[in-house]
């Protein structure tokens, strides 16, 4: 239970489009984020799918039912705000209950359902507390707790974590990924975040100016971005323009490469940096080229390398942090076939679009 | 150091006036050029507690009149303020100064282009008429410090209620009216005072038969009775000590009063 | 085919609905308060005027006629008492103001107590005030007493004439009294909604504590100083009560002028009192419009510079 489908959702502020004409399906019991930079529309989007917000055309749907003129409270759509939003005149036991008052359940059912969801989010012996006294983190469990105890067929979290400590932000996600496999409820995050949709979801809506850009599971997004902006927000870097015949492939600065993946025209060509192999010496093998040391800078987690080509072409690679390399170094770096990806270049819309991924 | 010793001479000065009235409550025959007075009395005291003094009366009449105004002034000044406060629409600045202009202009010619109008309806000289025309200058105070307790509020409070299955009604009822108490207290206190320190709109509609402690007072003070006159000042200022003082807190606080500087 | 379009056409009519509710809302919010100020505020001022302009009088129906306004206008005593008015709010609004400004700095940092102790007149009547004033200040009130104790003084003639005077000390003197309070509660609170890394941020670029006052507190407190000395000089300008007990007999307030005229023995005397009364209505409008026009261009100057 809980297949949320949203059928040409527009929603407009004075005529200037917030959210233009979305299509999209979850399934029950998924985990989808709606991924995009802010002001892209997904606020609105979260609002119209609680019921705040009412939209212009098209319409939200769940489990088969219109939900259009049905008020928030008779939704079955939980939300959790950015800023936990705890009632600060209720205990923490209060919060939790405060749905189930709302539905009537009396109130030793009602007190014995928030101490259990308090136990699973670890918060147990907390319910007498003012939300004041509360830790971020253990308020954001809190108000977790608060929607997942009215059992919503949809859960939606706007950007839930984005207020806590990188550490914390891990915890957290652990403990709603953990929910959410017990409760089986489908789930909605909204963020801004690319990293946090990436470990979260099952799948991931791109969204960009109002528009829906790219539906696709993270790891799909990641190697097989749709377009440059796409795979710019996924954290790409290099990106160059070339010419592609097939799966030869050849660059405006004159190197050729050999990719998995099919394509003919003009097009834009992108390698994920952390794919790139860089070795101090030579050796045999497909898209090896000799290049030249320029920076390097640590990042705790990698070493992020700029290399320079013999023609000039620059490239970013993300490396092993344990290696160390001198500037100006010549070393060779090697781009593995599979990390290699292209888009049809703007210039050359008519650009075969059937790509093949072998 | 100096800077404390102005302000507990400004505090002093500020006082000052309270000093008589205390001293002529309490006071016999206090006649010049006696720095003290030789006796001292509580007949003042006796005299407005009398039932023919009519004082008593007066304090009910106070009570009754600002207490009916404060709960209209909060029935119509919560849902102004939160519009004022929370919403954006077309024409907000001019509705913004057009409901507080009876603030800022004189009420006498209202008062005088009303005056038959209320004599028809049978309202002048009632207490009831007197309540109608305090709602002039109450409901733009109260508006004004609402709208800055609700620019202060967060509707995601009432957003989330929603989603965890709460009706409008009761969303109203057990999260925005507990979060927004503390300032409808203050803003009835303030709609309170008003009304109960009003003197001119009283003494245009009361027609002479509403007597509020304003209207004893100042029918006294055309008089020479300095020692009632202290004693009645002195009651007609508990209710703003009072006030003084529960509302402190709030009257530190930027979100009941910040409205105030930007009329 | 009906059947198909029917349900569609409801949809879209609820929508339109539902749109219109959205938009009005605000002000069906503001109805019930828009009409009791309106009704009772703007239904008066209209019913002044049609009687100001003889459409009706007591006595039945008139005719449209200046006549009351000529009469009005053409007493030298209305010129007086507009003139007395004028004084009395300007002196008294910028007295007040500035020295509000000073008390609002100097209790900035001050305790609550001490602010508290500041807010004291705030809530009390205006006739209290008048009584208390009245006691101290009059020739035989608590200061000529210890003026006489002191020796300073030998009888009550020789104590200057400080209530119902020609120069409306005592007049002001309440005034500054109650309104000072006010304008340093309304500054104090714009005081701590003020980031104070804007001053932090000017001494740190070298300007000195006064400069600092001068060139960056003083204009974010502007918006404020001026709405509230535009409150308090529409209050003082149409105050009744304070003058007409603490004033000079010889020297009347518009209002107090009014009601005189209102009340006069001689009924014809009405349509005129009620023209004089909505002068002072449309002074104090063109006060508030000056108000408007000053913070027009004064944001228009400085745009988004507060920021509450």
């Amino acid at each position: 239970m809980g297949q949320l489908v949203l059928e040409r959702l527009t929603k407009r502020f004075s005529d200037i489009p917030a959210v233009l004409d979305l299509w999209l399906e979850i399934e029950a019991g998924e985990i989808l984020s709606l991924l995009g930079p802010s002001g892209c529309g997904k606020s609105t989007t979260l609002q119209m799918i609680a019921g705040v917000l009412r939209p212009d055309t098209g319409a939200v749907q769940l489990d088969g039912a219109m939900l259009n003129d049905v008020p928030p409270e008779k939704r079955d759509i939980a939300l959790v705000l950015q800023r936990g939003l705890l009632f600060p005149h209720l205990t923490v036991g209060e919060n939790v209950a405060f749905g189930l008052k709302m539905r009537g359940v009396n109130r030793a059912d009602r007190d014995a359902q928030a101490n259990a969801m308090l136990r699973q989010v670890q918060l147990a012996g907390f319910g007498d507390r003012k939300p004041s006294e509360l830790s971020g983190g253990q308020a954001q469990r809190v108000a977790v707790a608060r929607s997942l105890v009215i059992q919503p067929k949809l859960l939606l979290l706007d950007e839930p974590l984005s207020a806590l400590d990188a550490n914390l932000r891990e915890e957290m996600q652990d403990l709603i990924l953990h929910l959410q496999a017990q409760t089986g409820v489908t789930m909605m995050v909204v963020t801004h975040d690319q990293a946090e949709a990436v470990v979260m979801s099952d799948r991931i809506a791109l969204m960009f100016d109002g528009q829906l850009r790219q539906v696709a599971t993270p790891e799909h997004l990641y190697r097989y971005p749709c377009d440059e902006a796409t795979a710019r927000f996924m954290g790409g870097v290099n990106f160059f323009p070339g010419h592609a015949q097939g799966h030869r492939w050849t660059l405006a600065t004159g190197e050729t490469l050999m990719s998995d993946v099919a394509q003919n025209g003009a097009v834009q060509v992108t390698i994920r940096p952390e794919q790139m192999r860089v070795l101090d010496h030579p050796t045999a093998g497909v898209n090896t080229f000799a290049a030249k040391v320029m920076s390097q800078r640590f990042t705790g987690t990698q070493r992020r390398l700029t290399l320079s080509l013999h023609s000039e072409l620059v490239l970013q690679a993300w490396v092993n942090p344990t290696q160390e390399w001198a500037i100006a170094q010549d070393v060779y770096v090697q781009l593995p076939p599979d990390a290699l990806w292209c888009f049809p270049s703007d210039s050359n819309p008519a650009a075969d679009l059937s790509l093949s991924i072998t | 150091m100096p800077r404390n010793a102005l302000i507990l001479l400004i505090i002093l000065v500020l006082f000052l006036p309270f000093l008589p009235l205390l001293v002529w409550s309490v006071a016999q025959g206090w006649f010049f050029p006696q720095l003290i007075p030789q006796q001292w009395t509580l007949e003042h005291w006796q005299q407005l507690l009398s039932a023919s003094s009519r004082i008593g009366e007066g304090v009910m009449q106070s009570l009754a009149i600002a207490l009916t105004t404060t709960v209209l002034s909060l029935l119509v000044g919560i849902p102004a303020g939160r519009a004022m406060g929370l919403m954006e629409f077309p024409g907000k600045p001019v509705l913004k100064l057009f409901l507080l202009t009876p603030i800022i202009v004189s009420p006498l010619a209202t008062l005088m282009g009303i005056q038959f109008v209320l004599i028809r309806l049978g309202l002048s000289g009632t207490l009831l008429g007197v309540v109608l025309v305090h709602l002039m200058p109450t409901i733009p105070y109260m508006t004004l410090v609402l709208a800055s307790v609700f620019a202060n509020f967060d509707v995601g409070y009432e957003i989330q209620a929603r989603s965890l299955g709460a009706s409008p009604i009761k969303v109203f009822s057990q999260v925005t009216l507990p979060l927004i108490a503390p300032g409808v207290a203050v803003g009835a206190l303030f709609a309170f005072l008003i009304s109960w320190n009003e003197f001119l709109l009283t003494f245009f509609v009361g027609g002479g038969s509403v007597f509020t402690l304003p209207m004893i007072l100042f029918t006294l003070l055309q008089g020479g009775n300095n020692g009632l006159i202290a004693a009645v000042a002195i009651t007609s200022i508990v209710p703003g000590l009072i006030f003084l003082f529960v509302a402190s807190k709030a009257l530190q606080n930027e979100a009941a009063l910040g409205g105030l500087g930007s009329v | 085919m009906v059947q198909v379009v029917q349900p569609e056409l409801r949809r879209v009519r609820s929508r339109i609905w539902a749109e219109w509710m959205e938009r009005s809302r605000p002000y069906l919010l503001l109805l019930p308060a828009l009409s009791i100020i309106g009704v009772l505020f703007g239904g008066g001022l209209l019913l002044a005027l049609f009687q100001s302009l003889g459409f009706f009088t007591l006595l039945g129906p008139g005719e449209l006629s200046l006549e009351a306004y000529r009469a009005a206008y053409s007493n030298s005593e209305f010129w007086t008492s507009l003139l007395q008015s004028f004084y009395i709010a300007i002196v008294a609004t910028a007295l007040s103001t500035v020295l509000s400004v000073g008390l609002a700095m100097l209790l900035r940092s001050a305790n609550r107590w001490a602010t508290l102790a500041c807010q004291i007149t705030l809530p009390i009547p205006h006739l209290v005030g008048i009584a208390g004033i009245l006691m101290l200040l009059a020739p035989s009130g608590l200061i000529a007493r210890v003026f006489l104790a002191l020796g300073w003084i030998q009888t009550d003639q020789d104590f200057p004439l400080l209530v119902n005077d020609g120069a409306s000390i005592g007049l002001l003197i309440h005034f500054l009294w109650k309104e000072i309070p006010f304008i340093t509660l309304i500054l104090l609170a714009v005081l701590r909604g003020l980031n104070p890394a804007y001053e932090q941020q000017a001494r740190a670029l070298g300007a000195s504590p006064w400069q600092c006052f001068w060139n960056v507190t003083l204009p974010l407190l502007k918006p404020g100083i001026l709405s509230a000395s535009l409150i308090v000089f529409g209050f003082i300008f149409s105050s009744f009560e304070v003058p007409f007990l603490l004033g000079a007999i010889q020297s009347r307030t518009l209002p107090v002028y009014v009601y005189r005229a209102f009340t006069d023995t001689d009924l014809t005397r009405r349509p005129e009192a009620i023209a004089l009364g909505l002068t002072l209505s449309a002074i104090s409008i063109a006060v508030i419009a000056i108000y408007l026009w000053i913070t027009a261009n004064a944001r228009s100057q400085v745009s988004g510079k507060r920021n509450s």
